[in-house]
């Protein structure tokens, strides 16, 4: 059997030993091409929760295992190389290197990380590899590749930013919050492509939002309830 | 990793184009002056103490070493008394004394010296690595009115081959008395030394003697004159010169010669090592030497610390950029190398400029510096001076660097992948 994408057991953390717990979380398993949507009001701990996936954070408590490998038994430095691999990760705005075009920052995660250069060697050069995700995000990489990134708009910059977190097929997809800052048609486009091009690199997708409509787009899901009743 | 780093670091100076040419600017400026002034410097020293050389040891009244080695060699100052005739040739004869010249001074022409001497002067009389002085035009003394003028004199002046000259009495500026019945004519013109010999008339002994023979105590004597005619068929013999050059027959004669004028009997006379005597002034003067130098080394200082502030300011408002690349896969070391080049490039860079600065400023500078202070600098490749200069240049930036990079390090480090805006 493969391993699962993300395995959480009995996880529990909070910021310093004399706070309540800000997460609490009995059980999560994901098996691989999995989309996740996690949601929860502000301050529930839904980014807690993705920094301890992407092992920023280290539970107090409980283990958490990421693609097979348990984050525990990583070293700062190697949680670091781990997470260049295996995550791609994109956030609500702001995702791109405002000096360098749109091209250049689809390619950042190839220059970081050797097993994404890799992975995409096999079949295609990078740059090649970079022009097709951006066709696929239904940007044409004639038009915008080497557009600056500061000359797009909202709806255009997130596309961008999914195609660099598909670059290299990293096993895991986190989305924190990325269509808050897009109006709801664009909301919807932009969750098709890239749930269309999570599931074709055979990534899993962890989407977290506040907005509950985005819910039907996903397998599974998770609410994780207010801070209070975490305790 | 540097090809990952090096472009982005690049870019990322790009776009902060305004504050990083700034930078760029007082970085390369501050390289230019450190390079110029230790140029010049070094120059000036080296110029310094070629001013003579060849001589053994240089014989005077009794006075002080510098004072001495001023009047004789760098025409400033005066004697405060002189060497009488008898001497002179008392010295000359002394067993390990190969070669002399007897100088005089004491009188000017438009603000340069005159100075007396004989023949020997143009043979013995060296500078820079033993360096003969060279004719450029003319010849030596033929005529007793004949003179012989330096480089600069002759450029400044305006005189060629054959033009009349006279001579003031005394060191004072025109209007003062002056030899007008004995007028002299160039014989020859000296090729440019970058010495003091560039600013000095000479003439021959015999015609100070000549030109001073209807004096007394500095006037002309009333109702007494003789002609330049008549002058021409008198026996002249000086009765005092200033100063002695003098070459010994082994380097060890020099000190036995020193100890033998410097207990000289007849009258009090002071010799001094030539060298020894350079050397001395020159410490007199690295006060203001070594002033200069602390100045540039401080100037560089202070635009290093403007990189840093530069780039520490900037951490700031590249919060967000730091934390994309963290998201995109930089380790922290990443983040703290990006910082670091960013220092190198800004010094490589500047150290390029700066050079090209200093070459255009020495270019641009070179007549001034020989004409207002008979400092010729010549523009040859960079020494291995000015590469220590700029190793070490860049060699502090980078460390400069490591504080900036240092902070983002900590900072990427502690906000983990979120975005704080």
């Amino acid at each position: 059997m493969a391993e699962s994408a993300l395995n959480i057991k009995a996880v529990a953390y909070r910021w310093t030993e004399t706070e309540p717990w800000s997460l609490k979380i009995g059980e999560l398993i994901l098996s691989r091409g999995e989309h996740l949507f996690i949601s929860g009001p502000s301050g529930s701990g839904k980014s807690t929760l993705l920094n301890l996936i992407s092992g920023i954070l280290i539970p107090n408590r409980g283990s958490i295992e990421v693609l097979g490998q348990p984050l525990a038994d990583l070293s700062g430095p190697s949680r670091d190389r781990f997470r260049a691999d295996n995550i791609g990760f994109i956030f609500q705005m702001f995702n791109l290197v405002p000096y360098l075009n749109v091209l250049e920052n689809i390619l950042l995660p190839c220059r970081f990380s050797n097993s994404r250069l890799k992975r995409i060697l096999g079949a295609s050069s990078p740059e090649f590899e970079a022009r097709r995700l951006l066709t696929h995000m239904g940007l044409d990489p004639v038009r915008y590749g080497s557009q600056p990134v500061t000359e797009l708009s909202v709806g255009q910059q997130q596309r961008v930013a999914a195609a660099r977190a598909l670059m290299g097929a990293p096993g895991l997809i986190i989305a924190d919050e990325p269509t808050s800052a897009l109006d709801t048609e664009a909301q919807i486009k932009f969750l098709d492509l890239l749930s269309q091009e999570t599931t074709k690199s055979k990534a899993t997708l962890i989407l977290v939002s506040h907005d509950q409509r985005l819910a039907p787009y996903f397998s599974s899901t998770l609410a994780i309830p207010a801070a209070e009743e975490n305790r | 990793m540097i090809t990952t780093l090096l472009p982005l670091a690049l870019k990322s100076l790009l776009n902060r184009q305004i504050t990083a040419s700034l930078t760029l600017a007082t970085l390369s400026l501050s390289v230019m002056l450190i390079l110029g002034v230790e140029r010049i410097r070094n120059e000036a020293k080296e110029s310094f103490a070629n001013t003579i050389s060849g001589t053994d040891v240089i014989v005077g009244a009794r006075s002080g070493s510098v004072q001495l080695l001023l009047y004789s060699v760098f025409r400033v100052g005066n004697a405060t008394s002189n060497i009488s005739w008898r001497s002179y040739k008392k010295i000359k004869e002394w067993k390990d004394v190969a070669w002399t010249v007897p100088i005089s001074l004491g009188d000017s022409h438009r603000g340069y010296r005159v100075l007396g001497t004989t023949r020997s002067y143009f043979d013995h009389y060296r500078f820079g690595y033993k360096q003969n002085l060279q004719f450029s035009n003319g010849t030596h003394f033929n005529d007793l009115f004949d003179a012989v003028i330096g480089w600069d004199a002759a450029k400044t002046l305006g005189y060629k081959v054959g033009d009349p000259l006279i001579v003031q009495h005394g060191l004072g500026d025109e209007g003062f008395l002056d030899h007008k019945d004995k007028p002299f004519r160039v014989s020859g013109i000296l090729a440019k030394t970058g010495t003091p010999v560039d600013r000095t008339i000479h003439v021959s002994l015999r015609a100070i003697e000549a030109i001073h023979i209807d004096w007394r105590s500095g006037a002309p004597v009333q109702g007494l004159k003789i002609d330049a005619d008549q002058v021409r068929k008198m026996k002249l013999l000086p009765r005092e010169i200033t100063a002695i050059f003098l070459g010994t027959k082994s380097r060890f004669g020099a000190f036995s010669t020193q100890r033998y004028i410097n207990t000289f009997s007849g009258e009090p006379l002071l010799a001094i090592l030539p060298g020894v005597a350079l050397h001395e002034l020159w410490t007199l003067m690295s006060t203001a030497e070594v002033a200069l130098s602390t100045i540039s080394v401080l100037v560089v200082a202070s635009s290093i610390l403007g990189m840093l502030t530069m780039l520490l300011a900037s951490l700031n408002e590249r919060r967000r950029e730091m934390a994309i690349l963290r998201a995109v896969g930089a380790r922290p070391v990443h983040i703290f190398a990006l910082l670091i080049i960013e220092a190198l490039t800004l010094a490589i860079a500047a150290s390029i400029v700066g050079t090209f600065l200093f070459y255009i400023a020495l270019f641009i500078s070179q007549p001034f510096f020989d004409a207002h202070f008979g400092l010729f600098i010549t523009i040859q490749p960079p020494s291995d001076l000015d590469a220590i200069i700029l190793i070490s240049f860049i060699s502090f930036s980078t460390i400069a660097g490591a504080l900036p990079g240092w902070r983002a390090y900590r900072e990427s480090l502690k906000n983990g992948l979120s975005i704080k805006t």
